[in-house]
This record gives C-alpha cells, sequence and structure tokens, in this order.
C-alpha cells in the first residue's frame, strides 16, 4: 500500500520546472557574462570596465538643452537635451519619462476614479491606445510629428501662428517625449487597478470627517495607491532604460547614440564573431542599474501595500467646474494627442509616401506585402511566439502551484524567480545568450558567432519565454489564489492522487487565466524588440517581424511603410488578445509588456 | 461500519498547539459528534481522521489497522467540506462520479451508483445542473451524495449546515440522521452548535483548547457536565460555589444539602441546570428577582441569592412576578453536579 511521507513527484517537478528553467535560461547566462566582464586572460580584471569610465561614457555637461538652428525654410528650435556622457544619459532620460508618465498617468487614474464627466469612457478608451505597441514604427511617427515640416509646427505655426519659432525634438528629449507617450498608460492601469480595490468606505470615513479635495487625494487616496504608482513608475523605469526602439529611431542625432542600451546594440551588431568583452562590461552596467531600481522599490512596496477586503463601488462625482476646465482644455487633448503614433501607423501603412505633415497616396499595397516579401517575418515571429508560450504556460502553471498551495521558502525563492526577468533589460539577455550558448553550444546552430550557420529559433523561443513569464505568471498566480484549498482537498479525498487533482480541478479552474496570460504573452513576444534585433537579425532569413522593422529604420533601402503595415498586423493581434481576455475575465490586466 | 480509535493525537501549527493529546473510539455504525467552540481543534481532528493533515504524534486506527502513515487516498475516510467544495466546471453528475471514476469503476456502475446516490439524497433528476445553479441545501445534498457514493468506511462532516438558514438547517439534520441510518456508516460530525449535536448524535466529544472535555451520550453531556466548560458551553447553566463540608455534607446558597460527595473536598463548584430549579413556595432556599427574560416557550428568572446567581427556566405555569420580589425555590440533589474548581 502506497505510504504518505515518500517522494511527492507533483511537488517536485513543480519546483523543479520553474528552478531549472529560470536557473539555465536566466540566471546562468547573465552570471556567464559577468565572469566575460570581469576577466581577461584567465584573470579578474577591470580592463573591460576601463573604456566606461571614459569621457564618452561619464563627462561635464555639454552642449545646450536647446540650440536655434537654419533649414531651408528658416530657423527653428532644435531641443535636444544636454549630453553626460553615456551612462548618466540613460539615467536622467529613465528618471524624467518615470517622472512625466507617473504624473500623467497617476492624475489621469485619479480623475477617472473620482469624477464623473461627459465623455470619461472616451477618455478611458484613448487612454489605453499607446499600450499597443509598434516597435520603431510608432516612434518615427512621433519624430516625424515633432520634426521641422512635422504635424506640430504644421498646426501650431503655418496654420494657427501660435508658435514664434517652428520647434522640433531630437536627441535625449525625443527618446523623453517618445517613451513619455508611449509608456505612461503603464502607469495610468497600475494606479487605475490599486485604486478600485480600496474599499470606498475609506474614503467616504475621510470625507465624512470632514475632508475633501485635494486634502483628501493627497491624504488618504494617493497613499493607499502608492503600491500601484510604485509598481507603475519602475515598470517605466526599466522599460526606458531597455528601450531600443526610440534611440535607433532618432539615431541620427549623435546624442540620441549615447544611451547605454544603444551603445550595446551598436556594438553588438557592428561586430560579427566573437564579440569584445567591453559589451558585456556595459551590459552588467545596465543591468545593475536596473536590478538596484528593481530591488527598491520592491522593498519598499512590499512594506506599504494594503490588504483590502472589502470592496464596493466607488462613486464617482461631477468635477468641480474649474477641474473640469482642466480636463476638456488639457487632459483630453494631451491623451488625443499620445494616441497619433498608433493613428500614424495606420495612416503610413494604408500610404505611398509621407514628406508633408500628413502621408499621402493612398494604397494597399503595404499592407498586401505582409502576405508576399514580408510574410516570412510574420510567420517566424509566429512560430517563436508559440513555441514560447507553451513553456510560458508550463512554467507559470507550476510556479504559481508552488507560490499559492506550499507555504516553504523555496515558494518564496520561485515567487521571486517567476518575476526576476522583468528587472533584467532585454539586451542584457540577448548579450548574455550571445556568449552563453556561444560558449555551450559551440559550432551548431544554436551558436551564434557563425551567422551562416545560426538558427536563431531555440534562442528567440527562451528568450521570449523568460522575458513574458512574469505578466502570465501573474495572471496564473491571481486565478489559483482565488481557488478554495478545498476544492482540491474533496478530490484527495475522493482518491484521486494529486496530478489528477491539478490537471481535472485545478487547471480547468484557472483556464481563464492560463488563456489570458497565455494570449498577452503571445502578443507581447510578437512585437519583443531586444533580442529579436540583435540575435535574431543575425540570420535574416530566420529573423522575426521587429529585426526586419529594425533593419527599415537602419538602413536606406526598407520601407517605413512596410515596417507600418506590420505594425498593423501587431496592433490587430494585441487588440483583439485584449478584447479576448476582457471579455472571459472580465478584468483589466494591470500588467503590460512593452519593447 | 468501520471502528475508529484516536490515541493521543498532538498537532502544533507554529506556536499554536491546535490538538494536545486526544484519545477518543467510535464505535462503528456510530454516529458520533465532535462538538466546540472555533479553534478548539475539531475540524484540525477531522482533518486528521481524514489524512488531509497528519498529527506529530499519536496513532489512528481503522477497524484495528494503523492508518495513520496511510496514504489519505486509500483510507476510505471521506470529507464533506464545510463550503461543500463542489467543482464549479463539472455538473451535478460528474461531481458525484468524480470519485467513483477515480476508482476505475466501469461507465455503466458509475451511472448506476450516481443515480442511487441522488435518489438518496433527493435529488432525482438534477444530475445535469451545475453547482452555481443549486440552492444551498441542494449543494449539501450534492455534497453529501458525492462523498456517499463512494461507499466510505468513514463519512467526516465538517460543519456541514452552518451555511444553511435555520429552517433548512433542522430539516438536513434529519436527512442526515436518515441517511446514516439507512447505510450504517461510521459517521463523525464536526459542529459547534450544541443543539445540532444534541439532536443528532449517538455520542458527543465536547473539545476546547485542543483538548477532549468530555465524551458521552447527549442526555449525559447536558445533564451530567464533568467540567465548568462543557456546563457552560453546552446549554445555560448556574454555576455556584459551595463547600463540602465533611462526607456527604455539601453548603450551597447558605444550606447544607445530604448527597454523595465522593472525590470532593473543601471548595467545589456546583453547576445546575435551570430548569430543575423550581419555584416552590415551600422551597428550602430564597433570592431576590433581579430580572424577568420572557422568550416564547419560557421565561427565565434571574436572582440574587446573597451575592449568587441563580437562573430559573420556567416552561409552564407562569406565575405574576416582579422585579424586586422575594421568592422561595427549590432544587433536587440529583440534579446537582459537583466538579472541581479547576476543571
Amino acid at each position: 500500500m502506497a505510504r504518505r511521507g515518500g517522494l511527492d513527484s507533483l511537488l517536485l517537478v513543480s519546483y523543479s520546472i520553474p528552478i531549472f528553467s529560470l536557473t539555465i535560461f536566466l540566471i546562468l547566462p547573465v552570471f556567464n557574462t559577468l565572469a566575460v566582464a570581469f576577466f581577461k586572460e584567465g584573470k579578474l580584471t577591470l580592463y573591460w570596465f576601463k573604456t566606461l569610465f571614459s569621457g564618452y561614457y561619464f563627462s561635464l555637461p555639454k552642449g545646450d538643452f536647446y540650440s536655434i538652428e537654419r533649414f531651408s525654410g528658416g530657423e527653428v528650435i532644435v531641443m535636444r537635451g544636454i549630453d553626460l556622457g553615456v551612462i548618466p544619459n540613460s539615467i536622467f532620460v529613465a528618471i524624467s519619462v518615470t517622472l512625466l508618465t507617473t504624473f500623467l498617468g497617476t492624475v489621469i487614474a485619479l480623475i477617472n476614479y473620482r469624477y464623473d464627466f461627459r465623455g470619461k469612457r472616451l477618455l478611458k478608451v484613448l487612454a489605453l491606445v499607446p499600450i499597443l505597441v509598434t516597435p520603431f514604427v510608432s516612434a518615427y511617427v512621433i519624430k516625424r510629428i515633432f520634426s521641422e515640416h512635422g504635424l506640430l509646427n504644421f498646426i501650431l505655426y503655418d496654420l494657427l501662428g501660435l508658435l514664434p519659432f517652428r520647434i522640433k525634438i531630437d536627441g535625449l528629449i525625443g527618446i523623453i517625449v517618445a517613451q513619455t507617450m508611449s509608456y505612461y498608460p503603464i502607469v495610468y492601469l497600475n494606479v487605475h487597478s490599486t485604486l478600485m480595490k480600496i474599499d470606498p468606505a475609506l474614503e467616504e470615513q475621510a470625507e465624512n470627517l470632514g475632508a475633501k479635495g485635494l486634502q483628501l487625494i493627497k491624504e488618504i487616496l494617493l497613499p493607499l495607491a502608492f503600491p500601484g504608482i510604485a509598481a507603475g513608475a519602475i515598470l517605466v523605469f526599466i522599460f526606458s532604460l531597455e528601450d531600443l526602439a526610440a534611440p535607433i529611431v532618432f539615431h541620427s542625432d549623435p546624442l540620441a547614440r549615447k544611451t547605454i542600451s544603444f551603445q550595446i546594440f551598436s556594438r553588438f551588431t557592428g561586430q560579427l564573431g566573437e564579440r569584445s568583452p567591453e559589451i558585456a562590461a556595459l551590459s552588467i552596467f545596465l543591468l545593475v542599474i536596473a536590478l538596484l531600481a528593481f530591488v527598491w522599490v520592491r522593498r519598499y512596496v512590499g512594506l506599504r501595500s494594503y490588504a483590502m477586503l472589502f470592496r464596493g463601488t466607488p462613486k464617482a462625482r461631477e468635477p468641480p467646474t474649474e477641474l473640469k476646465l482642466i480636463i476638456y482644455s488639457l487632459m483630453f487633448p494631451v491623451v488625443l494627442f499620445t494616441t497619433l503614433p498608433q493613428v500614424g501607423v495606420f495612416l503610413l501603412a494604408l500610404s505611398e509616401r509621407w514628406t508633408s505633415a500628413l502621408p499621402e497616396g493612398l494604397t494597399l499595397s503595404n499592407l498586401e506585402a505582409i502576405s508576399g516579401e514580408i510574410g516570412k517575418f510574420v510567420l517566424n515571429s509566429v512560430l517563436y511566439s508559440s513555441m514560447a508560450v507553451i513553456l510560458i504556460v508550463l512554467i507559470s502553471l507550476h510556479s504559481s502551484y508552488v507560490a499559492t498551495r506550499v507555504r516553504s521558502p523555496l515558494s518564496a525563492i520561485v515567487e521571486t524567480l517567476v518575476i526576476l526577468p522583468i528587472a533584467v533589460p532585454g539586451i542584457v539577455v540577448a548579450v548574455s545568450y550571445f556568449y552563453f550558448f556561444s560558449k555551450l553550444l559551440p559550432g551548431t546552430a544554436m551558436d551564434p558567432t557563425d551567422p551562416l550557420s545560426f538558427n536563431p529559433m531555440l534562442l528567440l523561443v527562451l528568450s521570449y519565454s523568460m522575458r513574458r513569464l512574469p505578466f502570465a505568471a501573474r495572471s496564473i498566480y491571481a486565478g489559483m489564489q482565488q481557488i478554495h484549498s478545498s476544492l482540491e482537498e474533496a478530490s484527495i479525498n475522493l482518491g484521486a492522487s494529486k496530478w489528477r487533482t491539478l490537471l481535472g480541478i485545478t487547471v480547468p479552474l484557472v483556464s481563464l487565466n492560463i488563456l489570458g496570460g497565455a494570449l498577452l504573452s503571445f502578443v507581447y513576444s510578437m512585437s519583443e524588440t531586444s533580442t529579436s534585433i540583435t540575435l535574431g537579425a543575425i540570420n535574416m532569413e530566420r529573423a522575426p517581424i521587429t529585426a526586419y522593422m529594425k533593419d527599415v529604420m537602419l538602413s536606406a533601402t526598407g520601407s517605413v511603410h512596410l515596417a507600418a503595415a506590420l505594425g498593423v498586423l501587431l496592433i490587430l493581434t494585441q487588440i483583439s488578445a485584449i478584447l479576448v481576455v476582457n471579455y472571459f475575465t472580465k478584468e483589466r490586466f494591470s500588467l503590460v509588456g512593452v519593447t | 461500519m468501520t471502528k475508529v480509535e484516536i490515541i493521543d493525537v498532538m498537532k502544533r501549527f507554529g506556536n499554536v498547539t491546535a490538538l494536545n493529546g486526544v484519545s477518543l473510539e467510535i464505535s462503528s455504525s456510530e454516529l458520533f459528534s465532535i462538538l466546540g467552540p472555533s479553534g478548539c481543534g475539531k475540524t484540525t481532528l477531522l482533518r486528521i481522521v481524514s489524512g488531509l493533515e497528519s498529527p506529530d504524534s499519536g496513532r489512528i486506527f481503522f477497524d484495528g489497522e494503523d492508518v495513520t502513515d496511510l496514504d489519505p487516498r486509500r483510507r476510505g475516510a471521506v470529507m464533506v467540506f464545510q463550503n461543500y467544495a463542489l467543482w464549479p466546471h463539472m455538473t451535478v453528475f460528474e461531481n458525484i462520479a468524480y470519485g467513483l471514476k477515480v476508482r476505475k469503476l466501469p461507465k455503466e456502475e458509475i451511472k448506476e451508483r450516481v443515480m442511487w446516490a441522488l435518489e438518496l439524497v433527493k435529488l432525482e433528476g438534477l444530475g445535469g445542473r451545475y453547482p452555481s445553479q443549486l440552492s444551498g441545501g441542494q449543494q449539501q445534498r450534492v455534497a453529501l451524495a458525492r462523498a456517499l457514493v463512494v461507499e466510505p468506511r468513514i463519512l467526516l462532516l465538517d460543519e456541514p449546515l452552518s451555511n444553511l438558514d435555520a429552517k433548512l438547517r433542522v430539516e438536513m439534520r434529519a436527512e442526515i440522521r436518515r441517511i446514516q441510518r439507512e447505510l450504517g456508516t461510521t459517521l463523525i460530525y464536526v459542529t459547534h452548535d450544541q443543539e445540532e449535536a444534541m439532536s443528532i448524535s449517538d455520542r458527543i466529544a465536547v473539545m476546547s483548547s485542543g483538548k477532549v472535555e468530555q465524551i458521552g451520550e447527549p442526555r449525559e453531556i447536558y445533564e451530567r457536565p464533568k467540567t465548568i466548560f462543557v456546563a457552560e458551553f453546552v446549554g445555560k447553566c448556574n454555576i455556584i460555589r459551595g463547600r463540602v463540608t465533611s462526607e456527604n455534607r455539601l453548603i450551597l446558597l447558605g444550606r447544607e444539602l445530604k448527597l454523595n460527595t465522593e472525590g470532593f473536598e473543601g471548595e467545589v463548584v456546583v453547576a445546575i441546570r435551570p430548569e430543575k430549579i423550581k419555584i416552590n413556595q415551600d422551597g428550602r432556599f430564597s433570592g431576590k428577582v433581579t430580572l424577568i427574560e420572557t422568550h416564547t416557550f419560557y421565561r427565565d428568572i434571574y436572582l440574587d441569592c446573597n451575592g449568587e446567581e441563580v437562573l430559573i427556566r420556567e416552561f409552564s405555569d407562569f406565575k405574576p412576578l416582579k422585579e424586586g420580589e422575594m421568592v422561595r425555590f427549590d432544587i433536587r440533589e440529583e440534579h446537582l453536579n459537583l466538579i472541581r474548581p479547576g476543571d
């Protein structure tokens, strides 16, 4: 007869899958990069970090925040930002974007939570548009909108004459604007979902005691929403640090090239075969900044997350007149403006050329090309993303199972492991995989040092699974948390094995969460940038969508309009996934993957 | 039809001692209740019998076989959970059939037995519904059918009626009793509701703070409480200080009474059920009425007898009484329960 206390095969597997996969496919490669960066000819050294302390990487402020330049049509004020060297530049950009998005996202979330006004639903939908990710193309549209002949100057200077000068953004300011416009919904969604969990009685009690308006927001709502604000802010900070799309789009300005992620990227793609360990050293720098921010926020927020049991519907009220004025004259235009990149992607995809303020020449040929010349990139991406989803669901299911069902220090480790990829910038994953797999599997199709025989499939599938894992893991974890343990105990008690219970009871009960997590990780794998445009671009025959889109941005030969057609495809898959998830789970996801 | 022996079971969760040396013997085909307030360890004990939890020490025997380390799946001790734990993604039929499928019974037999179980709990024709389409009482019946259909050696019910309204509770209580009698299954019933335990059980174990206070038949538990806890937890009870002065002599409320005081000396506590005290003009005791509470079927009269509070419960012959009035009453010696002050 079977005795208790023997080896529990389900637990063994459930612990092993997340621990081994995260260790082998994330932690070991990163540690290998560490070794590459700190060793030269078998000796521990800081040799590879030498260049990082040159004037190019850290310098005294250089250049002017803005300058007046002449061009064919007259004078234009160009805003670029001040050069502090590669590393401070990246930190400056990330902090600026974090502050701007946190402000914008929090204000929109608070106003939507507290007030009822005409067009509120529209505002909510508009504020979600920027989360539709179209790598490169949306940043390109932003660059064009803010160029000397762009839409902004056309309306404000040519048409309305509101501006005394034409203005243009470029360099670091271009990156900041592009990232802010894309990332603020991340903060908005996180704050919104935290606010919705607040017991309205807490606010009502404060009102009942006489607090109102700004004081109530400052003393009650903001502190309660803080975990959401912090979670959104840290995501934006890391997304900004690792973003490659905006620096690549603005790369014609030398200042835009002076960011960490772009430096890693350009050195990586600028070399063939073995790569210089300097790239590893730079990656370690980026990783440390991201990790420090991540750990700091998690510790801080961990102490300050409030458990709320009672929920109700918050009562929204009519905003005061002055606030109404702000909502309609400022918030609506700003939010509407942030949807322009996505609108622009559609216009670009449907047009032949873009020489003046707006794209021209209606055509369907770009979209038709998806089934023709650029179709292979779509198929590659679909294949890699689908395979990644299988891995992601497998890992998430087991990690969520132990995290919600077994109270042990090991479960806490698994819980941390599966969200760890958030803190590892994508370009660091790319670089780490490069060194790791060329060492582990030299001479095989998985060895990226040989561009002729290299097949990026396995490496991309693995990197997609690691990078998108946190989103699915969160979704499945939340589902499992809501299943009362007695539902599983009843099955065990009736004689079913733990495996049978997991597959017959637990999995069907979290099937919607699995579906949601799988769909989101699929669409965000499709739009993955960092590893796709580095490892994925080594052999263009097998490259994913985003590698092609990057080629268009960096070379003179490709067509931005074709890239936009791919952007439309990505947007449509994302909208479908979001609609399906919202329909089935009646819940809005609060964590969003970008880049 | 299985005899259960629980021997000196201990269980701790972190710093909390859930069970502190519990021993029980439950006869074959008995309906045995474990009664106690929340947190007394009764659910933990049930989970240990089922195998969902294992004891830190102590043994469990089913019909003399040591099952302490036996895989819970092979024990045949099936639990009905407080929240029923019906699987929302399965129909009533599928819920009930689950345990049989796990046992790899042929399809035809599964169908036959599920039909039998549905009939047993009077839910014929509802097999195709989902749990969310059933009332609370019906869900309870499905949970019961799901447990019974696998012909458990022991049926374990964890507060099975706590989610039902009062009227349904009384109805289901009788149902459970009927089914248990019909099948002759050994049944362990955990509840915090003393009335429920009284009405349904063959025997009751009263638990408090991880220990068994008293085991006995319902009447015995009610009329002969052995500890202050049992006296107060099960029904209303007068707890009055008394003193044993010499063999078979007890001083109570200023009067000397003659009764068997074997095993007691000095200060004692006397437990007397309030309905056993009768107002009687020739009674030996007297007290001043401080409060009269009128209930539907009875009235409670609180008396002050030189600082001791005495409660009298009357079910009939209500004589006019006023607060502040002095009344005389009497107690028959056989209704007095002596308890050592520490017990």
